[in-house]
């Protein structure tokens, strides 16, 4: 069999990915001619709201389901013809902890491990990197949120995938779960994977990925690093604290700001000027003019 | 538009470990097909021990089976009716003086007497006697001519077994009537006694191997509700990977069980061989159907039901197919019918292969059919996911 040339390809790249769902009147096009390139290492994030496309799209890539139209390489493997193949390069988080209840949370991943032909030493280590050395033998049923999700994370790293796709990965967690969550998946950055995280979380995105590709009803809508988003969509705004304790925000651009602010200082009102940065929910809201959540 | 973005510095490959650090030499993952099969039935085993349903559906029959034994390991059938014509006859009046001296115990059928043939008869299309015996006006007188009379025995043919004791009872009384080896012509046909607890152990392990069709699409419909089947499916595992490593499950689970029923109640005999492969036919059957629900049913809660409608019909054919009417006539057609019967033949007749071929063949059929079905919606299920 001919092996893709991995070295020259980008990690995931689609073209044209269209996926509808139902027929006739009941007929949702989930995504809509979706284009990727995403070249191998760093954390890139799928940013959208809920019903935008991401997990569609991420099932796509990980060829659990078939396009419409369009095809799609990960890791220089077709997401249909070699599906077999790629499952050997990529690791997938979904969105729920789906692992076996009756199972520990050690045998679970002997089992997930054993399809990948890898052994107990590397299930040890993953229980170390995932901080779950005193809970592993424990039923997954009787773990929380938190720990499920660093189990089931566990279980993506089984392999030493190249590329790892993480779908909604801090969803519904406690801020000391997210934390830890968060480190792990830079820890993986780091040496040279390439992480794909869906998220409809603004704040994960701008603190854990180095590009974002925004999505919106099955589309596309914007790409680029949360800086070059925020300068490119997001407008800098001016915030005044009065004297009278009332907040005036103004664009930072524009005659009319110039002039109130003019008029401001001149009375002698201002107690407090500063600069707000955009953040990514303004970006989405002035690219979509819907808010993220 | 299109998303792309600036390549990092290390497009190669990834390899981490825990020390952060790539390496260059990461071993081939790959692994046959039947080591997948063997891994996915190993992890099938594993979960599916740790519920209860599993010790119910192979464990009630068990149970049920072992009590059965030892609640009616001595009964026997009710006393059969038989009814008997001509009151003014004297040798049907001797007949009917010689039963009422049996004992209570040896007393296999409560004799009465009826007028006429033609009210007999009538009673017994009814269902309201087991067999009606017409004796000739003159037996007695061909008895004593030295000739060979003959009794007709008129029987309900859903009991068979009850016509056989009454002819053999009858046989002897004949001879205690006459003081002659073989007074009158009674035609008989050898078949053996069996104990009622006995003769139930087909059905039980009928509904051990039909167990499979209740354990199998709950199976698949929760993996994926819970999204586990996805998980497997990301990994380097093919969907009837999956679906071989449950059926070896469902096969397994329905042929030791049934095999246990049999054991534990010390009836492993007859034809073993036939046993065997009528078990892991009747097995087969079970956990294709089984799977095919499952392939078939979106939600867990729907595979129950649909399982459930399934196996009662199923299973009337181990219970219900000597019934007349259309519950018998439904109970033949069904694959449980055939399971019961062959096990019933392999236990207590010992045929030879060609008796047992039609009901193998019928069963061999139910298996490809459904084994066909599976690929089919295997196939669609692989179309949609």
């Amino acid at each position: 069999m001919h092996e893709p040339d991995r070295n020259n390809e980008p990690a995931i790249s689609c073209t044209n990915l269209v996926r509808r769902f139902g027929k006739g009147r009941h007929l949702v096009t989930a995504v809509d001619h979706l284009d990727l390139a995403v070249p191998k290492g760093k954390i890139y994030g799928l940013l959208g709201p809920n019903g935008a496309g991401k997990t569609t799209a991420i099932r796509m890539l990980t060829g659990q389901i078939r396009p419409t139209e369009g095809r799609a390489t990960v890791a220089g493997f077709d997401t249909i013809t070699d599906r077999h193949a790629l499952h050997r390069t990529i690791g997938v988080v979904f969105d729920v902890a789906n692992m076996y209840d009756p199972l520990s949370g050690r045998q679970n991943l002997l089992f997930f491990g054993s399809l990948y032909g890898t052994g107990a030493d590397r299930v040890d280590e993953l229980i170390d990197l995932v901080g779950m050395k005193d809970a592993a033998d424990r039923k997954f049923k009787t773990y929380s949120k938190g720990m499920k999700q660093r189990m089931v994370l566990a279980r993506a790293l089984l392999h030493q995938p190249s590329i790892l796709f993480l779908d909604e990965p801090v969803q519904g967690l406690d801020p000391a779960s997210h934390r830890h969550v968060r480190t792990i998946i830079e820890r993986i950055a780091q040496t040279g994977a390439t992480v794909l995280v869906t998220t409809h979380s603004m704040e994960l995105a701008d603190e854990l990925c180095h590009h974002v590709f925004v999505m919106h009803q099955g589309k596309l809508v914007a790409s680029g690093s949360p800086s070059e988003l925020k300068q490119a969509h997001g407008d800098m705004e001016l915030e005044a604290v009065l004297a009278d304790g009332r907040v005036v925000t103004m664009p930072m651009s524009g005659d009319e700001s110039a002039d109130r602010l003019a008029a401001f200082v001149r009375s002698g009102a201002i107690e407090e000027l500063r600069t707000k940065q955009p953040t990514l929910e303004d970006v989405f809201l002035k690219l979509t003019g819907t808010r993220l959540t | 538009m299109t998303g792309s973005a600036s390549p990092a510095p290390d497009g190669n490959r990834a390899r981490w470990t825990m020390d952060k650090k790539p390496s260059s030499n990461q071993p081939e993952q790959t692994i046959s097909s039947s080591r997948s099969v063997w891994i996915l039935f190993r992890k099938e085993a594993t979960v599916s021990f740790r519920s209860a349903a599993i010790y119910m559906l192979v464990g009630l029959p068990l149970v049920l089976s072992m009590g059965m034994k030892f609640l009616i390991g001595g009964a026997e059938p009710k006393p059969a009716k038989l009814a008997i014509v001509g009151e003014k006859n004297p040798a049907v009046a001797r007949l009917v003086k010689l039963v009422g001296k049996l004992g209570r115990k040896k007393k296999p059928f409560k004799l009465i007497t009826v007028s006429s043939e033609a009210e007999g008869r009538k009673r017994l299309k009814r269902g309201k006697l087991h067999g009606l015996l017409v004796l000739p006006h003159d037996f007695d007188q061909q008895l004593a001519a030295g000739k060979h009379p003959t009794a007709t025995l008129y029987f309900d043919e859903s009991a068979g077994a009850t016509a056989f004791t009454i002819k053999t009872i009858l046989r002897e009384l004949f001879r205690l009537q006459a003081g002659q080896q073989e007074p009158a012509t009674i035609k008989s046909v050898g078949i053996r006694r069996i104990p009622m607890w006995k003769a139930m152990l087909p059905a039980f392990v009928v509904m051990v191997l039909l167990s499979s069709i209740t354990l199998m699409p709950a199976g698949i419909a929760t993996e994926r509700q819970a999204k586990t089947l996805q998980a497997v499916l990301v990994a380097p595992v093919r969907l009837w990977h999956f679906v071989s490593g449950k059926a070896l499950f469902g096969i397994a689970t329905g042929a030791v069980g049934a095999i246990l029923v049999l054991a534990l109640n010390h009836s492993m005999q007859g034809n073993v061989t036939l046993l065997v492969v009528v078990i892991l036919l009747g097995a087969a059957v079970s956990t294709l159907l089984g799977l095919l629900v499952g392939l078939l049913v979106e939600s867990a809660q729907a595979a129950s039901a649909v399982a459930s409608l399934l196996y009662v019909p199923l299973i009337w054919g181990a219970f219900f197919a000597n019934l007349s009417g259309a519950v018998g006539s439904v109970s033949r057609l069904t694959p449980g019918y055939y399971m019961a019967k062959l096990i019933k033949d392999a236990l207590f007749v010992g045929p030879h292969l060609s008796d047992a071929l039609p009901a193998l063949t019928a069963l061999t059929g139910a298996m490809v059919l459904l084994a066909i079905a599976c690929i089919w919606a295997l196939r669609r299920e692989e179309e949609r996911t």
